[in-house]
C-alpha cells in the first residue's frame, strides 16, 4: 500500500508518469486512508462511488502521454463547490437534496488537467465559522488532536490533507476560512488575489471577499493547483485578464534576489497572542533572516479595524446573497399556510443559529436607520485599511503575520459566545478586506496537554504577486531556495 | 472591547429584523439572538474611532482599485447568451413543485 501521509502531487506525479503505481493504486490508498481514520476525524459528507471511472479516465491520459500534473491527483472538495451532476450544500439543511446543476469554473478546469474529485469535505454552514462546528452534519475533528477543531470554515479540507485523506483539497477563503484551518492541521493554504481565479460555482457567501484556494501538503503543489485554476472567465466578471494580471505584477515593487519582510509589530500583539505563537513567529524572523532577507518594523495603523469592518459588510453582503434561499426554486421547502409562512418556515427550519445571525446582522446594518453609521462607514475603514497596505507596499516586498493568534482550541470551547470565535480570523481578515495574496506555511509546532499542535506564520503579498509568496513560501520550507 | 455607542437592542427588534428577513425564529432563542447582536454590534462600534477624514479618496491606484487589483466594469450587449430553453429542464427538477415548465407556488393574493 503507498503511504499517502507524506505524498505531494509533484512527487505522486513522477510515480504516475515512471509506472511506481497506477492512478488506481494511488485512490486506493487514499480510499483506504479515508476508511481508516473519517469515523474519527469527520473531514468528508461524502466520498464519491465513481473513483473508479474517474481513474481510468485519468489513467488513459497518462497512457497517453497527455498527463499533466495533477492527472490522477486525488483532490477533496469544500461542499460550497459545485461539481455537476453532484450532492452540494455548504454544510446546510437548506440545501439537503441539491445536486449542482453544473460545475463551477475551477473544477471544470481542474477536470480537464485530469484530477481526480474523490469527495467534498465538511465546512462550517455557507462558510460561516471558524472551527466546522457549524455544519448542520457536526463537526470535524482536528487530526492532531481529536478533541480540538480542524479550524474553519474549510476544516473538512484541511483535516483530509492532514489525515491523508486526499492529496490536496479546494476551499474558499472568506475572512481565512483556508489558512486558519491549514495552520491548524499543518497544512499549506493560500487566499488568492481577489479575481484571480473564478467565483463561479461557489456558493457566495460574502461575494467582494470570498476565493477559491487551495489547502496543501507543499507550496509546490499549492502553486501547482493554483496556476491550473486561475485565470479570467466570463462568467464572473470580477475577474482579472491576464494582461491586467501581468500589468498589476510589473506595476509593483521589483524585487531583489533577497526580499525586505515588514512585521506590523504593533498589530500583532494588539491583538492578543499566546506566548508560544509569539515564540514561534520570532523563531520565523529569525530564521528568514538567516537566509539573508531584510526584517523590517513597518505600521498597519488602520489593521485592527478589519475583523471588526468584516462583521460588519460580510453580513450585509451575506443577507443579500443568502436571500435567494426561499424553498421556491431549489433546496429545503417547508409548506405553511400562506406563501409567506412557506418563507418564514423554510429559512427558519433551514438555516443553522450562525446563518440567521449574520442574516437578521445583515439587516441590521443595511436598514436606512442604520446604513450610514454601520455598513457605509465599514467600506470607508475598507479604504483604509487597503491603503495602510498599499503604503506599506512602498517599502517591503512582503508582510508576514503569525496566522492565527493561538493553536487549535478545544470543540466546544468558542460555540457560545461569537465574538470569541470570530476573533480567530483576526490575522486572516485584512487580506479579504484589501483583496491581496497571502499564502500560509507551516511554522513549528506547540505541545498542549500532550499533543502536537501546528502553527503557521502567513506572508502578504502585493496583489497578483502570487509568485513571491511560493519563492518565499519554498524557501522558509526548504522546497528549494529563491 | 469597545463599550461606547453600544446599542441596545430589544427583544421587538429581533422580531422585526426576523420578519424583514422571512426568517421565523423559535421563541426559546430569541433572548440568545438578541444577545449576540448586542455583543456583535458592540464589537464593530469600534470602527467608528478610525478617522476616515482620508476616506474620501478615490481608492485609485496604478493597479486599478485599491481593494480589488484593478476588477472594472464589465459591459456586454444584450443579445442571447444560449439558446432558449437550454437550461430549463435541469433547473426545474430542483424545484420543489413545479406546474407546465413553471416553478408553482402559493397564491400571493
Amino acid at each position: 500500500m503507498i503511504e499517502t501521509r507524506n505524498l505531494t502531487i509533484k512527487n505522486a506525479h513522477k510515480h504516475l508518469t515512471h509506472g511506481d503505481f497506477s492512478v488506481a493504486e494511488l485512490c486506493d490508498a487514499y480510499l483506504h486512508a479515508i476508511k481508516k481514520k473519517d469515523k474519527d476525524i469527520h473531514a468528508f459528507l461524502e466520498v464519491f462511488d465513481d473513483i473508479p471511472a474517474q481513474a481510468r479516465r485519468a489513467q488513459k491520459m497518462i497512457d497517453d502521454g497527455v498527463a499533466t500534473e495533477l492527472t490522477g491527483v486525488p483532490l477533496a472538495v469544500k461542499d460550497n463547490i459545485l461539481i455537476e451532476g453532484r450532492r452540494v450544500g455548504a454544510a446546510s439543511k437548506m440545501l439537503e437534496g441539491y445536486i449542482a446543476p453544473y460545475s463551477g469554473m475551477a473544477i471544470k478546469k481542474l477536470q480537464d488537467a485530469g484530477a481526480i474529485f474523490i469527495g467534498r469535505t465538511n465546512m462550517d454552514e455557507f462558510a460561516m465559522g471558524s472551527s466546522t462546528e457549524n455544519s448542520a452534519y457536526g463537526p470535524t475533528k482536528n487530526p492532531h488532536d481529536l478533541s480540538r477543531v480542524p479550524g474553519g470554515s474549510s476544516g473538512g479540507s484541511s483535516a483530509a490533507v492532514a489525515m491523508g485523506g486526499a492529496l490536496a483539497a479546494l476551499g474558499s477563503d472568506t475572512a481565512g476560512s483556508i489558512r486558519q484551518p491549514a495552520a491548524f492541521c499543518g497544512c499549506v493554504g493560500l487566499k488568492t488575489t481577489y479575481g484571480s481565479v473564478s467565483r463561479n460555482g461557489l456558493i457566495a457567501l460574502g461575494s467582494s471577499l470570498d476565493q477559491i484556494g487551495p489547502l496543501t501538503k507543499s507550496v509546490s503543489d499549492a502553486e501547482i493547483i493554483f496556476n491550473a485554476i486561475r485565470g479570467a472567465d466570463s462568467l464572473d466578471s470580477t475577474t482579472i485578464s491576464d494582461s491586467d494580471y501581468a500589468g498589476a505584477r510589473s506595476g509593483s515593487r521589483p524585487s531583489a534576489k533577497k526580499l525586505t519582510i515588514g512585521v506590523p509589530r504593533e498589530f500583532i500583539i494588539g491583538e492578543g497572542i499566546d506566548p508560544d505563537v509569539r515564540d514561534n513567529f520570532e523563531e520565523a524572523l529569525k530564521l528568514l533572516q538567516k537566509f539573508g532577507h531584510k526584517i523590517r518594523d513597518i505600521e498597519l495603523p488602520h489593521a485592527k479595524y478589519s475583523l471588526p469592518a468584516y462583521y460588519i459588510m460580510l453580513p450585509g453582503e451575506a443577507s443579500s446573497n443568502l436571500a435567494r434561499f426561499d424553498g421556491m426554486k431549489y433546496g429545503l421547502y417547508v409548506s405553511g399556510d400562506k406563501l409567506i409562512d412557506d418563507y418564514l418556515l423554510t429559512r427558519g427550519q433551514g438555516f443553522g443559529p450562525e446563518p440567521r445571525r449574520r442574516i437578521l446582522l445583515g439587516a441590521y446594518v443595511l436598514s436606512s436607520g442604520y446604513y450610514d453609521e454601520f455598513y457605509h462607514k465599514s467600506q470607508e475603514v475598507r479604504k483604509l485599511i487597503a491603503k495602510d497596505f498599499a503604503d506599506a507596499w512602498e517599502n517591503v516586498d512582503l508582510i508576514i503575520t503569525p496566522t492565527t493568534p493561538t493553536p487549535s482550541f478545544k470543540l466546544g470551547e468558542k460555540t457560545m459566545n461569537p465574538v470569541s470565535m470570530y476573533l480567530a480570523d483576526v490575522f486572516t481578515v485584512p487580506s479579504n478586506i484589501a483583496g491581496i495574496p497571502t499564502i500560509t506555511v507551516p511554522s513549528g509546532n506547540v505541545m498542549r496537554e500532550g499533543k502536537v499542535l501546528p502553527l503557521g506564520v502567513q506572508f502578504f503579498s502585493p496583489h497578483c504577486r502570487e509568485d513571491l509568496l511560493f519563492k518565499i513560501g519554498k524557501e522558509f520550507l526548504g522546497e528549494g531556495g529563491l | 472591547m469597545i463599550e461606547k455607542n453600544t446599542k441596545e437592542i430589544e427583544r421587538k427588534d429581533v422580531e422585526k429584523l426576523a420578519s424583514l428577513a422571512r426568517i421565523t425564529i423559535p421563541e426559546n432563542e430569541i433572548e440568545k439572538v438578541r444577545q449576540d447582536i448586542e455583543a456583535i454590534l458592540a464589537y464593530v462600534s469600534q470602527i467608528n474611532e478610525a478617522n476616515d477624514s482620508t476616506a474620501q479618496m478615490t481608492g485609485e491606484s496604478k493597479i486599478g482599485n485599491l481593494y480589488n487589483s484593478g476588477v472594472k466594469n464589465v459591459m456586454r450587449e444584450d443579445g442571447q447568451p444560449h439558446e432558449s430553453g437550454k437550461f430549463t429542464d435541469a433547473l426545474l427538477a430542483l424545484a420543489p413543485k413545479t406546474e407546465k415548465g413553471f416553478i408553482k407556488v402559493k397564491k400571493i393574493l
